[in-house]
């Protein structure tokens, strides 16, 4: 039996001592140390499922949309294309030049002014329904930095969409430039946004991604700094962090669509947005083989939640954590919801029929409903909804103290229990608060830190929907890949090991780096004869071009003082987290993860579909960027992770 | 002396005798070759180009593979006007070790050489990566399946030194550590030619459930 959560209260006679026995039994089972221990280092990878959600979101569309925009817009640039089109964009064109703006040219992306694009895409645009301008990072216009000369720029670009004869709703998006950046880049700042602000009235919207990355910051007065965020704002206090290019379109992306994100009953601690199965981190909550599991369990759900009024997504969540999605009653006697007290039995091992299933879903659907008595359960009323998974955890007060301790109020104990909202913020995540954030990790025992690394029951309940789609139509799974890094892997680096001597690189890795390498001087590529083929070249492109940390290796630029391994072994150990020395066990790696010995590198790419090795590497001069080649196994090796 | 040869039980020692001295050849001989074999590849590259090298007593020239004894040696690597690089150094077969060291300035406290002489050393470094890696994963071709992650238990895979193998599992419920098992064999990993670790095994509190 697993280990329990909840204290162990006196028995007052012989029925409260059997009611109690069967509490702790129930308690007992749900236990999320009994499956797993940290399950955020157990995801899977990047490419994820999510379930749509099958309302109204689903059917508002966005139609043809228009992005315009520097290097922030540039390194959000595929974010932009997937998320726009899963939010119902017909099709989505991104025209971006790093280090342009909207009357000067750039050196990277289109490399033409934003006037130019908006001329070149005319019939694009002509034609869009909406258009995200995102300029003002590299200022409006060069030059004189007043609000009239920059607001000329702001009416110029107007002036050009307005005769292509589009009918687009427009949107700007406003700078956030922290006070860690130069300070020639933040004297300007300010006026930026003040003029982005005082020019609205000229025909747009301004997405305020400014008050995300600072919400004391007022864009509208831009009188002071806005204070550096090192979760979306890189070290240059400029370019953005991939959690950063996440934030920004999720933000975008909800102004575009109206909605803004969130919506329902909230409580005080559920300000948290969760969807597309990802944590707050952005990383997936389900692997996939997990989802795939849920959907084929998903009729079953449904017919026990339209049967007893609740979400079926509650039911699916105690599934997992119960039986991992498997209809097999275990080899315990307690079927597949683990009926501790087997009052539901007798549930004899192995296989069970889709009647028998039926029967055992129902169960446990009526005793998750029973642990509230809150109203809305049949809504998926979010209260409700966390008070009855913290009921099926014992409701233990030593969890509801945790949550006031963290800030929560006294009438919202679930925020406090790590069965309900582990990972849910910062406050609640292990990996992050390891001192005030805990568990009961034995039975009658005190709470341990940190918690162990299971996501809350909440937390995947809105992982796969949860929120407001209770007993919708069952919604194809959907892949789409979360993040640049893959993505950018798969264009760099040929997706099995090739042998010492072969130089030939992908086309993605020709066009981008190689290419780009003899036009931009200042890309860091390393290589001699061949320029590019090269271990430190490779690891630097790849973890700057994909936007996962954009200042590595001093941002991969010359002029910054990029450099070859010895720089980049002195860079990791400034700016990112030692976490061990070879042989080290990959289990225990993440993606991104650097490996440094004397003279070479490599990093740790994880599991990515198609992708034949857990590293990529390359060698100076003769092997091009591929998968494997290296070994965390090695000895003599250090390796480092982003901070 | 006749005598002495004629009587069976000194016929018996003396052969007893003779056996057990050609054993004892037999044995140090064979050890005595196997220590001879016992080498490993050391590849060398170091900056500055005339810098003294020494592994233990012996001195390796610049720019080569050396064949050396395995054992575990003290690196000493040394030159007018930069600061002196030591480390210990197991020299193993299959484990393909690496003296691939540019020397730090001793006044700048900085390794400041051409940058194609640093990447002649980067290619060396790389080499010697990719052939204990190709060397490695032939041997254990496990390695090429894993690690695989799960939200409920976690498989990998370790080294003790860089040269041997063992497949790891991280979880701490009986129930998790079974699907583990059964997952490494659907990953086409025959477990009997593999140890396997949990390494956050935990006694469940009351079995009987489990």
């Amino acid at each position: 039996m697993n280990p329990m959560t909840t204290p162990r209260r006196k028995p007052v006679n012989l029925m409260a001592l059997f009611v109690a026995f069967v509490m702790i039994i129930t308690v007992a089972i749900v236990d999320p140390a009994s499956v797993a221990a940290d399950s955020s280092r157990y995801l899977k990878s990047n490419d994820v499922y999510f379930f749509e959600q099958c309302g109204e979101e689903q059917t508002e569309e966005l139609g043809k949309v228009y992005v315009l925009g520097d290097s922030i817009t540039l390194g959000a640039k595929s974010e932009y294309e997937k998320k726009l089109k899963s939010a119902g964009a017909k099709s989505v064109k991104v025209s971006a030049a790093g280090g342009g703006n909207l009357e000067g040219p750039g050196s990277t992306g289109t490399k033409q002014s934003g006037i130019e694009s908006i001329k070149e895409d005319s019939g694009y645009i002509k034609d869009s329904n909406v258009i995200i301008i995102a300029h003002g990072t590299n200022q409006l216009k060069h030059g004189n930095p007043s609000e009239e000369v920059q607001g000329g720029a702001i009416k110029n670009a107007l002036s050009e969409i307005e005769s292509t004869g589009t009918k687009a709703k427009i949107y700007w998006v406003d700078v956030s430039i922290t006070d860690r950046a130069s300070g020639n880049v933040q004297s300007y700042a300010g006026a930026i946004n003040r003029t982005i602000y005082k020019n609205k009235d000229a025909g747009y919207s301004v997405i305020s991604w400014s008050k995300v990355v600072d919400p004391n910051y007022k864009p509208e007065d831009a009188t002071g700094p806005l204070k550096h965020n090192p979760e979306l704002i890189g070290s240059d206090g400029v370019h953005l962090t991939a959690e950063g290019n996440t934030k920004l379109v999720d933000t975008v992306v909800g102004e575009a669509k109206g909605s803004g994100g969130g919506g329902g009953s909230k409580s005080s601690g559920g300000s948290i947005n969760v969807s597309d199965n990802k944590d707050y981190k952005g990383n997936p909550v389900f692997t996939e083989e997990h989802l795939e599991k849920i959907k084929e369990n998903q009729s079953v759900y449904e017919k026990a939640a339209d049967q007893v009024g609740i979400p079926w997504q509650m039911i699916a969540v105690v599934h997992a954590r119960e039986t991992v999605l498997d209809r097999i009653n275990p080899a315990n006697g307690q079927g597949v919801y683990q009926d501790a007290a087997k009052l539901n039995g007798p549930y004899p091992t192995g296989p069970v029929s889709e009647a028998e299933f039926l029967r055992q879903t129902i169960w446990a659907a009526e005793l998750l409903k029973s642990k509230t008595e809150l109203p809305g359960i049949e809504e998926g009323d979010e209260k409700a909804v966390k008070d009855a998974f913290f009921g099926y955890n014992g409701k233990s007060a030593a969890y509801a103290a945790q949550g006031q301790k963290l800030g929560f109020p006294a009438d919202e104990p679930w925020e406090g229990s790590p069965y309900v909202m582990n990972i849910a913020d910062e406050k609640r995540d292990p990996e992050v608060n390891k001192t005030t954030w805990g568990q009961v990790k034995q039975d009658y025992g005190q709470i341990e830190y940190p918690a162990n690394g299971d996501h809350g029951a909440y937390i995947m309940y809105l992982a796969i929907g949860g929120m407001g789609s209770s007993s919708e139509d069952v919604c194809e799974p959907k892949k789409k890949n979360s993040g640049d890094f893959d993505g950018t892997l798969l264009d760099y680096a040929w997706p099995d090991p090739i042998p010492t001597g072969d130089v030939n690189a992908t086309d993605g890795y020709k066009e981008k780096v190689i290419k780009e390498s003899r036009i931009n001087r200042d890309l860091y590529v390393g290589g001699t004869i061949y320029p590019a083929i090269d271990c430190g070249g490779f690891t630097t492109r790849l973890t700057v071009d994909s936007g996962f940390e954009p200042e590595y290796n001093n941002s991969g630029s010359i002029a910054q003082l990029a450099g070859p391994t010895d720089t980049q072994h002195g860079w990791n150990r400034e700016h990112r987290e030692k976490v061990g020395d070879g042989p080290i066990d990959p289990a225990k790696l993440e993606k991104g993860d650097i490996a440094m010995q004397e003279g070479h590198t490599f990093i740790f790419v994880g599991e990515v579909d198609g992708f034949n090795g857990d590293t990529a590497s390359a060698s100076w001069d003769e092997r091009a960027p591929a998968a494997g080649g290296n070994s965390a196994t090695e000895p003599a090796t250090e390796w480092y992770r982003k901070k | 002396m006749k005598q002495f040869l004629t009587k069976p039980k000194y016929i018996i020692i003396t052969i007893t005798a003779l056996l057990l001295f050609v054993l004892l050849i037999v044995v140090f001989a064979g050890k005595n070759t196997d220590n001879a074999q016992k080498t490993a590849p050391v590849y060398v590259e170091v900056l500055p180009k005339n810098a003294d090298i020494y592994l233990g007593d012996l001195k390796l020239p610049n720019s080569q593979i050396h064949q050396v004894p395995e054992g575990t040696y003290k690196v000493r690597i040394s030159s007018e006007g930069y600061v002196t690089h030591e480390e210990e150094m197991l020299v193993k077969d299959g484990l393909h070790p690496k003296l691939t060291i540019a020397l730090k300035d001793k006044i700048s406290g900085k390794v400041d050489f051409p940058i194609n002489d640093l990447y002649k050393l980067e290619q060396v470094s790389g080499r010697a990566s990719k052939e204990y890696t190709d060397a490695y994963e032939k041997k254990y071709p496990a390695k090429k399946k894993l690690p695989y992650k799960e939200n409920f238990y976690q498989i990998g895979y370790l080294s003790t030194d860089g040269t041997d193998f063992y497949i790891t599992v991280y979880t701490h419920s009986p129930r998790m550590r079974e699907a583990a098992v059964e997952k490494i064999e659907s990953l086409g990993i025959n477990i009997s030619e593999y140890k396997i670790k949990f390494m956050d095994y935990k006694m469940p509190l009351e079995e009987r459930n489990e």
